[in-house]
């Protein structure tokens, strides 16, 4: 349009905009701090007694799996509820401190059963439960770091504290190695005895997923490996990052990508990803890699991989954001979440348009810290798990937190919108308070107003 | 009996199209009307909470600002030599006299009551608007008369003034101005013309509204509303604690007057 038809297409009222002077336009400014210092803020104090170390969506998206040291929980997406405890485990956590890290959950791919690695009386365990009971049906004395269902069958693929993978029947309870990969692999191997064993490797299996055709088996090998010690049996007490720090590190910063046919045990295809970060997607199709640096000006951060043919795809995406710490592809692959920072208190997630290399949206925060992202099955929203234990839902198309969820050692349970509208358990208030002109009150006096279960669960129906 | 030709004239496509564009006209001069109505109302309500605000809050931020700006000028006399002192007490009085005069003027405006216009006022202005808006006649002679009676309007809508309302009206209505239009060929033209116009005038409305819901002040009048609704006085709430702050303003500037033997 040029300025003459911009000028013919004016209206012929002049604007009426409400104006008002410099030190008025402060006075209200200051007003509005001073609104915002008296604003009810509800907020909820989370436990952070123990770590959630891995989480799970259900198939049809209607369900989470919480997995911390101790527990693991079931979660209705759609309400917030946290419908119960699904595993308690028992273990001395001053003998046994390690127990809790390798806690590991999954759904069947039919959503009828429930995976859980973990260490309880003395035992690495692999349980399968069936759902929505959580009733064990079957349990197998296994360490394992990840582990996988075989889509319409009762077995499951894992990745062993042996850097092995195994497959496990748990109708028959027959279990077999696959090929090759017994002690080529091992970084550290954490015996069933409680013993625990640094080895020389060339790396070892960090993630693992069936294809949707259950035919083959997509596991990551991380090559971040060392030099220094061929095995070193670590006492109890001795803490694991004084003695990677004893050590020489000789680290390979790239990982490799192995292709394993199901039905015969035996690798299909390997290739090399130079890059020491990565995530692969939900149907085992492509693969994302980074580098953890900040690439330099004008570089891609993200390469994406077509792991049928092991060629890259494409590279895309800038790196203004600092250091890339994690990232996660949505199942279509269309999507990338990332996160990273330029510092330990500054979190920038960013949704990226694989196909463009675009940023569709990116958040900002000081206060937000995420230990790993989980996309749904169906790519409508992330799963943030924060370092002070909670569970925040993201909405994947506009970057909007829909609700976050916290749950108690007690087994109460809150799941609170942004804008303080909240659902909890019988009990869940008494970890509920509100904050007006930084005093502290309970949510008591604000229940009526705040306790919208109705809302909470309007909010979360974006995620269906 | 033969079929006789119908008496009945068939329209022509100019007659289609004049019904169909005059339609689509009817329809957006009830948009356009509407809409002006929705920026009279927020204009209003804007500037009634402003006013409010500032005889409520504003009035003691100001004294707030004025006691600190004393203290400023204490502190800087107690160290004739600290240059820093000097500059911040320079600057707190200049901010205590742009408060205060800001406050004077919002306060000299006569005190309206909280704008609630009624259906029937609202009525009358959407007629009046429809009758008489500028952006409805193409004609450059009545644009201007049409333009002050529109200006003329919405005061009489802002004051509440029905009756005047009314008097623009039949004013309007005994205009020669009111009578336009010759012939439903120039008409058609006429209306093509009159709904481009509507059309960018809804436009600058809709932008207008948008970027006063941008406004701080808006967002401090929809803060002290969502308070209200819980029940709870916010600037009311605000006011006990800017009095807090002068309190202890005040006392402290009672203690550094003591500390300089300057008379309270």
């Amino acid at each position: 349009m040029t300025d003459i038809e911009k000028e013919e297409n004016k209206s012929l009222i002049p604007s009426r905009k409400y104006e008002i002077d410099l030190y008025s336009d402060t006075l209200i400014r200051r007003g509005l701090e001073l609104a915002e210092n008296l604003s009810v803020k509800v907020f909820v104090q989370p436990d952070q007694s123990d770590r959630i170390v891995s989480v799970a969506f259900s198939p049809d998206n209607r369900f989470i799996l919480s997995g911390d040291c101790h527990k693991v929980k079931l979660w209705d997406v759609s309400s917030g509820k946290l419908i119960k405890t699904l595993i308690r485990d028992k273990y001395d956590e001053d003998q046994e401190p390690w127990a809790g890290f390798d806690r590991f959950v999954c759904f069947s791919t039919d959503g009828q059963y429930f995976l859980s690695t973990g260490y309880s009386a003395g035992q690495w365990t692999v349980k399968i439960g069936k759902l929505p009971s959580g009733k064990i049906i079957r349990s197998i004395n296994r360490g394992a770091t990840t582990a996988s269902f075989l889509p319409g069958s009762p077995s499951v693929l894992m990745v062993t504290h042996y850097n092995i993978l195994e497959l496990w029947n748990f109708k028959t309870g027959i279990s077999e190695k696959f090929e090759d990969s017994d002690d080529r692999l091992g970084l550290y191997k954490l015996y069933d005895d409680g013993r625990r064993y640094y080895k020389r490797s060339t790396g070892i299996f960090s993630s693992m997923v069936i294809t949707t055709d259950g035919q083959s088996a997509v596991a990551v090998v991380d090559q971040n490996a060392y030099t220094g010690s061929t095995e070193h049996e670590l006492d109890l007490e001795e803490d694991i990052d004084s003695f990677c720090d004893s050590v020489e590190w000789d680290l390979d910063e790239s990982c490799y990508i192995m292709l394993w046919d199901i039905n015969t045990g035996h690798i299909a295809k390997t290739f090399d990803v130079p890059n020491s970060s990565y995530c692969i997607s939900a149907d085992g199709g492509c693969a994302l890699s980074w580098k953890w640096d900040a690439p330099e000006e004008g570089d891609n951060l993200f390469t994406l991989w077509d792991i049928q043919t092991g060629h890259k795809i494409k590279s895309f995406g800038s790196a203004r954001s600092g250091d890339c710490y994690k990232a996660a592809i949505t199942p279509d692959g269309k999507y990338a979440l990332s996160e990273s920072g330029s510092d330990p208190n500054f979190t920038m997630l960013i949704l990226w348009d694989v196909e463009t290399g675009d940023e569709i949206w990116s958040l900002e925060s000081t206060t937000l810290q995420i230990n790993s992202i989980t996309i749904s099955p169906n790519g409508k929203c992330a799963l943030l798990v924060c370092s002070d234990n909670t569970l925040k839902i993201l909405s994947i198309p506009d970057g909007k937190e829909i609700a976050t969820m916290y749950s108690f050692a007690d087994d109460e349970w809150v799941t609170i919108k942004p804008d303080g509208y909240y659902n909890c358990s019988a009990d869940g208030e008494q970890y509920i308070k509100v904050r007006i002109n930084n005093k502290v009150q309970s949510i008591k006096n604000f229940k009526l107003k705040y306790y919208r279960p109705d809302l909470v669960k309007k909010a979360l129906s974006v995620v269906m | 009996m033969t079929k006789g030709k119908s008496l009945i004239k068939n329209k022509t496509p100019e007659d289609i199209e004049f019904e169909k564009k005059n339609n689509d006209l009817n329809h957006l001069e009830e948009e356009l009307t509407q809409r002006e109505l929705e920026l009279a109302t927020l204009l209003v309500e804007l500037q009634q909470f402003h006013q409010r605000y500032v005889r409520i809050v504003g009035v003691k931020l100001a004294e707030l600002d004025e006691v600190e700006a004393q203290i400023a000028e204490l502190l800087a006399s107690l160290e004739p030599k600290n240059e820093e002192a000097r500059e911040n007490a320079f600057r707190t009085r200049a901010h205590a006299k742009g408060s205060a005069e800001s406050v004077d003027s919002t306060i000299a405006e006569e005190p309206t009551e909280p704008f609630k216009p009624s259906e029937e006022l609202k009525r009358i202005y959407r007629e009046v608007a429809k009758k008489i808006h500028p952006d409805l006649t193409l004609n450059d002679k009545t644009r201007e008369h049409r333009h002050k009676l529109m200006q003329e309007a919405n005061q009489a809508y802002a004051e509440g003034n029905i009756e005047r309302l009314v008097s623009i009206l039949n004013e309007w209505e005994s205009s020669p101005n009111a009578v336009e239009g010759e012939g439903i060929g120039a008409e058609l033209v006429r209306i093509i013309r009159k709904i481009s116009q509507i059309q960018i005038r809804i436009t600058a409305i809709e932008n207008e509204i948008e970027e006063l819901k941008a406004t701080e002040l808006y967002e401090l009048k929809l803060k002290v509303e969502e308070a209200e609704n819980d029940e709870r006085d916010l600037l009311g709430d605000m006011i006990t604690d800017v009095e807090k702050k002068l309190s202890n303003a005040r006392k402290r500037l009672k203690a550094l007057k003591k500390k300089g033997n300057v008379k309270a």
